[in-house]
């Protein structure tokens, strides 16, 4: 009898288990990353009673959750990358926006520019269209700061960020200790799973995989050791490896990521992969400071050939051109580290092939090597004399001597170009529309002699110092050998055969004059002249506003871009990551998905499932307590038959 | 598989979610009609896109320049044709002025339009245009194109340079002209040298306008092609067939039209070069003129005559007996004492080709019509002239637009007859001042014989160069139609002109009293010119037939240029319509890469709705779906 309730008893104890389980698991139904439990029943001990075992009922042997690891695993590992994809495909759609906006990139900027250039060089004298180009000009110079400005407070952001996922991936570091500890605690104590802590722990871990990736190990009393990047200890034993945001040896304003090893921080900032960490440091490397270079590159050969172009013409004035726009200087920063007082600059040699990247000079205590860091290209090994003599992408450096070893220049032609443009000339007189010279032909000349200048080229030639006047004679260089007796100027003879060359010849003047260069044709008669005199008063002349407004065409940097294209190539660049990232994202979207079902499949809660388990528990739980009721019944059967 | 009832929910939230965004992006593209909202929807496609609104704004900017290009040519072309309506107008003035009808009264009335229309000419050579821009100035565009100068005359003030304007990305128009094409200088006759006949002539020679055959050989200079007897005269030695052992008086003495002008004793020599110096040593009392050209002697007559040349070789004195026979240089066999030759020339069988200094250039057998050629010009003169005509052929006075108005208006009101002379011209070189030995000489130059100095020297002293040309200025200044060309006594290089063509004749005759001194090395050579041909009225009609010429190449360059501005227009013209083509491709490569399929995207948003319904129906649906319902 007694066995009987002690059996009805302990089934009424098992099944008010299981369904305080199944409700345990009914009330997480919806809770983020909780594994159903599950309560397993075990018979109790038989007793043996002669004749054989009598089953003494039923004992909950433990309650564990529903769970497989390598799912959970794989979860960690797609969340990192997700999150990565996603992240990097927020930032770098920012720039994305930015770059497309039609009304406020560059390309309009650029437009008006030309635009308000032909207006002025349609009417070079007059001064409100020169008034207008200036302001154009000022407006494409706002425009290249505005957009690098913008640019700058994403990379600021993307700083901060950094700061900020940094310290988070040490509090959730922290925090994994601290569960470590309690789960190691709930295991020396004997007792069974406790599912709850862990299924926090895995929750925590899931966290701390959408800022880096993650790898554990599991220990033996229960807690882990976790591992980020490419296998950087966060968390080792009940100890957690902090990381900092430590600044960068060219820039301040730029972090690393170092972590904290025996006292010491040691950068990882390529080692953190996976996350939002990674993303960000992604993007910064190859979305956001590629960005500001191009942005550069355009600005330094937008002011750099318009400069060159500007100051091979006259003002209203008849001076020079002067510079029209202030173009910023190649940056050449000596590292924070350094040693040795060796100092770096750099000049532009050509801008025709400077590209978007930076380079690093590193001196390994014999030999300087460049290397360019947007492709880890080596362009250069050798020691101090031929590095100083070797243009490089368009540069020149000159490093002075007393590098130690492992000291370290870093190079960014192109990087604060954008921001520090300028237009240096604010009276509209100034701007060279003219041509340095022009040529007369004597009005008394009675052959068909025509002379054409060329495009000017060499600005030191001019002012000339006085009038250059070429006369022809049959017998310039000797009887029979017909030329033009040149004075003024370089002064000589030039050969020039009528009978041969009538169809037109090309002359350029011997040095200092060689800027000048012009087209005879014709047929001459003796005595026939054409002086070529400064270009004084030439206000209608507008030649090299021609030239200057053809540069918008022109084929002026690498790539065989033109400026408008070259920005463009940016525009290009970041889509195609935009585009890139959007696929990433959208393909790990699925795999996490995908791990996120396999996951519920497993160990989600199903709510049909649990009624039934609740109606089938509750029958049974019935069913016991009418074992009970029977037994009571059977005892009160036996008192009644002995009262 | 089995499925959890939170992932149940999840994923049909995540369907709705997704085709709500895709919903919203076909919302998006309808609403802003483009297919590419960021470049990462299509990056190539949008860096080609900047490309493309890059090539769509400076078309249109180059539409924006075809449009000034056209107004300035427009504008140009506006006053061209005031000046072409001026010029017809001038014209008729100068065809009306040119009638031998009109008196002095009425050729000033007509000079009186041209005057104003010569103001009015002026100021369309100045016309400025809206931007206050001198349009014919050039690059000076700010200054006047052309300005007036105290005398009257009008000079250009700019430059030749033009402004070009960019009409296409390859395309550039110019927009201008400089007013030294426009109004500048202008040649008449074939545009480099004019030619006629001398006024004098007798015979009915005429020359053509002539031409250039070779313009690397031509120098511009004033000839005159002289036509005149080409005799075989090449000099040499006077062989006097004698025993010139046994001394006689037998002499030789050439003469010109009766004028004695060589003597020569037995043995003497005579170059060429001394023969024409004799011949041409009297030239002012036989009127005829030797010339050496090619080793040849040519006789013409100063002004031509119809009077034939009569060369007399005479053989003078007593013979010494033996018979004596002299070969005369004139082709004459002289036998005996007092033979005579006589040689008359009449012919114009030659011509000879001064330059502007006189000098002989080139020379020939005459031939009707056939090539006169020399420094790279050719000369054609037919008919038959007489000995000593003369044709003329000089660089041209070339006239721009304002000049030959003001040569009309000139004429009009004082017509010109008289035909200037070409002037002779003398040079003086390697003068030595006189050594007089025993004193009391008289010392005298003359020119033309008017005393140049005539004084007298005491014993030792010397005359020096500086004191004659104190000389020479005094003389210049007592005597009108003499001049210095340049030099001087001092620097030896002194050169004398006469202005009215006639010969300048140089002597020394020295007075001696004592001791005949020879005043050594005051030596000079006369060139001589030609003298005036005289009044002639058809100078008046051959001045306004220039001005005729004048305007007509004016004008027809004018018109040159009209043409040029015509076509430049026509080009723009093209140009607009190249750009407009291109501008509508543009747009079109434009629309395919940016551009919505409104069809399709309507199709899609229709679809995207109804799917997002289904997903949402289908939730609530499988939502009702649960076993509690049932407890």
């Amino acid at each position: 009898m007694a066995d009987i309730t002690g059996i009805g008893t302990s089934a009424l104890l098992a099944f008010q288990r299981s369904l305080s389980t199944v409700s345990h698991n009914i009330a997480n139904a919806s809770t983020e990353g909780y594994s159903r439990q599950r309560v397993n029943l075990t018979t109790q001990t038989p007793q043996f009673s002669g004749v054989g075992f009598f089953g003494s009922g039923v004992r909950v042997d433990d309650i564990t959750r529903i769970y497989d690891e390598f799912i959970v695993d794989r979860l960690q590992t797609n969340t990192s990358n997700y999150s990565q994809a996603e992240h990097f495909l927020g930032l770098v759609s920012q720039v994305d926006n930015l770059l497309a906006d039609e009304s406020a990139g560059l390309s309009p900027a650029i437009q008006n520019f030309f635009n308000s250039l032909q207006n002025s060089v349609d009417d070079p004298g007059s001064s409100p269209a020169r008034q207008v180009f200036l302001s154009d000009a000022n407006a494409l110079t706002q425009r290249f700061q505005s957009i690098d400005n913008r640019l700058r407070q994403l990379a600021s952001d993307a700083e901060n960020d950094l700061v900020n996922l940094s310290n988070e991936i040490n509090g959730l570091g922290r925090a994994i200790v601290k569960i470590n500890e309690s789960i190691a605690l709930g295991g020396s104590s004997g007792g069974g799973q406790p599912n709850d802590l862990l299924d926090e722990r895995d929750n925590l871990l899931r966290d701390l995989s959408k800022l880096v990736s993650v790898n554990t190990v599991d220990q033996t009393d229960g807690s882990i050791n976790v591992f980020i990047g490419n296998g950087q200890g966060l968390v080792v034993g009940s100890t957690v490896n902090t990381l900092q945001a430590v600044r960068n040896k060219f820039d301040p304003e730029r972090f690393d990521i170092a972590i904290s090893q025996g006292g010491a921080f040691v950068d990882v900032t390529q080692q953190l992969t996976g996350g939002r960490l990674s993303a960000v440091v992604d993007f910064r490397a190859n979305v956001l400071e590629p960005s500001l270079n191009a942005l550069g590159r355009v600005a330094t050969g937008i002011g750099t050939t318009f400069n060159a172009q500007h100051q091979l013409g006259i003002d209203l004035n008849g001076n020079n051109g002067l510079q029209l726009f202030d173009v910023n200087p190649i940056d050449a920063v000596v590292s924070n580290n350094n040693t040795g007082t060796g100092t770096v600059a750099a000049v532009l040699t050509n801008v025709a092939n400077l590209t978007n990247s930076d380079y690093e000079v590193l001196y390994d205590g014999s030999n300087y090597r460049i290397n360019r860091l947007s492709d880890k290209a080596n362009l250069f090994t050798g020691d101090l004399t031929t590095l100083n003599a070797t243009a490089i992408d368009g540069f020149q450096l000159t490093v002075t001597a007393g590098a130690v070893a492992g000291d370290s220049f870093l190079i960014q032609p192109t990087r604060n170009s954008a921001r520090n443009i300028g237009v240096l000339i604010s009276d509209p007189a100034l701007i060279a529309h003219a041509s340095p010279i022009r040529s007369t032909s004597a009005l008394t000349n009675t052959g068909s002699l025509e002379l054409n200048l060329g495009a000017v080229s060499n600005a030191t030639t001019f002012p000339i110092a006085g009038d250059i006047s070429l006369v022809f004679d049959p017998d310039a260089l000797g009887t029979g050998v017909p030329g033009f007796i040149v004075s003024g100027g370089p002064g000589g003879t030039l050969a020039y055969d009528p009978a041969t060359e009538s169809a037109g010849k090309q002359f350029t003047l011997t040095a200092p004059f060689d800027g000048i260069n012009f087209n005879v044709s014709g047929t001459p008669a003796s005595g026939d002249s054409v002086t070529i005199t400064n270009n004084t008063n030439g206000v209608g002349d507008n030649r090299n506003g021609l030239l200057l407004s053809q540069l918008q065409n022109t084929i002026t940097l690498l790539g065989n871009n033109t400026f408008q294209s070259s920005f463009g190539e940016l525009v290009a660049d970041v889509g195609v990551r935009a585009r890139q990232g959007q696929i990433t994202e959208a393909t790990q979207l699925v795999l996490l998905q995908q791990t996120e079902a396999e996951r519920e499949s497993v160990s989600g809660v199903n709510l049909d499932e649990e009624a039934a388990r609740l109606i089938e528990l509750q029958q049974a739980y019935q069913a016991a307590a009418r074992v009970i009721t029977v037994s009571n019944s059977l005892f009160e059967e036996i008192l009644a038959a002995v009262r | 598989m089995r499925i959890s009832s939170s992932q149940l929910h999840a994923s049909a939230i995540n369907s709705i979610l997704d085709q709500q965004s895709a919903l919203s992006r076909v919302q998006l593209q309808i609403a802003s009609g483009r297919k590419v909202l960021t470049p990462s929807d299509d990056p190539a496609g949008a860096a080609r896109a900047l490309n493309l609104l890059e090539s769509e704004s400076s078309t249109g900017q180059y539409g924006r320049n075809v449009d000034i290009a056209e107004s300035r040519l427009q504008f140009e072309e506006v006053s061209l044709t005031s000046v072409t309506n001026l010029i017809q107008r001038v014209r008729e003035l100068t065809v009306q002025g040119n009638n031998d009808s009109n008196d002095a009264v009425s050729r000033k009335l007509i000079a009186s339009e041209i005057r104003q229309r010569f103001d009015e000419l002026f100021t369309l050579a100045n016309t400025r245009d809206a931007n206050n821009e001198y349009i014919f100035s050039g690059f000076q565009s700010t200054s006047e194109s052309f300005i007036k100068n105290s005398d009257g005359s009008v000079s250009y003030n700019g430059d030749e340079g033009q402004r070009f304007l960019q009409i296409g990305a390859s395309r550039q128009v110019a927009t201008g002209d400089s007013g030294a094409d426009v109004f500048g200088l202008i040649g008449s006759g074939n545009g480099q040298f004019t030619t006629r006949s001398s006024a004098l002539n007798t015979g009915n020679a005429t020359v053509g306008t002539g031409s250039i055959f070779n313009q690397n050989a031509y120098v511009a200079d004033n000839y005159s092609v002289v036509l005149g007897d080409q005799t075989s005269v090449t000099g040499g030695t006077l062989a006097f067939n004698d025993d010139p052992a046994t001394a006689d008086t037998l002499q030789y003495e050439l003469r010109i039209n009766g004028t004695l002008v060589y003597t020569a004793n037995e043995g003497d020599a005579r170059t060429l070069a001394q023969i024409q110096a004799d011949i041409n040593g009297q030239v002012g009392t036989t009127n005829v003129r030797a010339y050496i050209d090619g080793g040849q002697l040519y006789l013409a007559n100063t002004t031509p005559t119809a009077t034939a040349i009569t060369v007399n070789e005479t053989l003078t004195g007593a013979s010494d007996g033996a018979t004596d026979t002299v070969t005369g240089f004139f082709g004459s066999n002289l036998t005996g004492a007092a033979a005579t030759n006589d040689v008359v020339f009449n012919n114009a069988d030659g011509y000879i080709v001064l330059d502007g200094s006189n000098g002989v250039v080139s020379s020939g057998a005459y031939v009707s019509g056939g090539n006169i050629d020399f420094n790279g010009q050719r000369l054609n003169i037919s008919g038959t002239p007489s000995n000593g005509d003369r044709f003329v052929s000089s660089t041209n006075t070339e006239q721009d637009l304002f000049a030959t108005l003001q040569t009309l208006v000139t004429q009009l009101e004082a017509p010109s007859t008289s035909i200037p002379a070409v002037p002779t011209t003398a040079s003086l070189s390697s003068f030595t001042t006189a050594v007089a030995a025993g004193g009391g000489e008289t010392l005298q130059v003359t020119i033309d014989g008017i005393d140049l100095v005539n004084v007298a020297l005491a014993g030792g002293a010397t005359r020096t160069a500086a004191q004659f040309d104190t000389d020479l200025a005094t003389f210049i200044g007592a005597n009108a139609g003499y001049s210095i060309v340049s030099g001087s006594f001092a620097t030896n290089d002194l050169v004398l002109q006469k202005a009215d063509g006639t010969d300048l004749v140089i002597a020394i005759p020295q007075n001696t009293t004592a001791t005949p001194v020879a005043l050594t090395g005051l030596t000079g050579t006369a060139t001589n010119g030609f003298p005036a041909e005289g009044a002639n009225t058809t100078v008046f009609h051959d001045a306004l037939a220039n001005v005729l010429n004048n305007l007509d190449r004016n004008l027809s360059n004018i018109n040159e240029i009209r043409a040029r501005v015509g076509a430049r227009l026509n080009s723009t013209e093209d140009q607009t319509n190249i750009n407009e083509s291109s501008l509508l491709q543009v747009r079109e490569t434009l629309s395919g890469i940016q551009d919505l399929d409104f069809a399709e995207a309507i199709s899609q948003l229709e679809q995207q709705r109804t799917s997002l319904q289904a997903a949402q129906q289908s939730f609530v649906r499988i939502q009702s779906l649960s076993l509690f319902n049932f407890l």
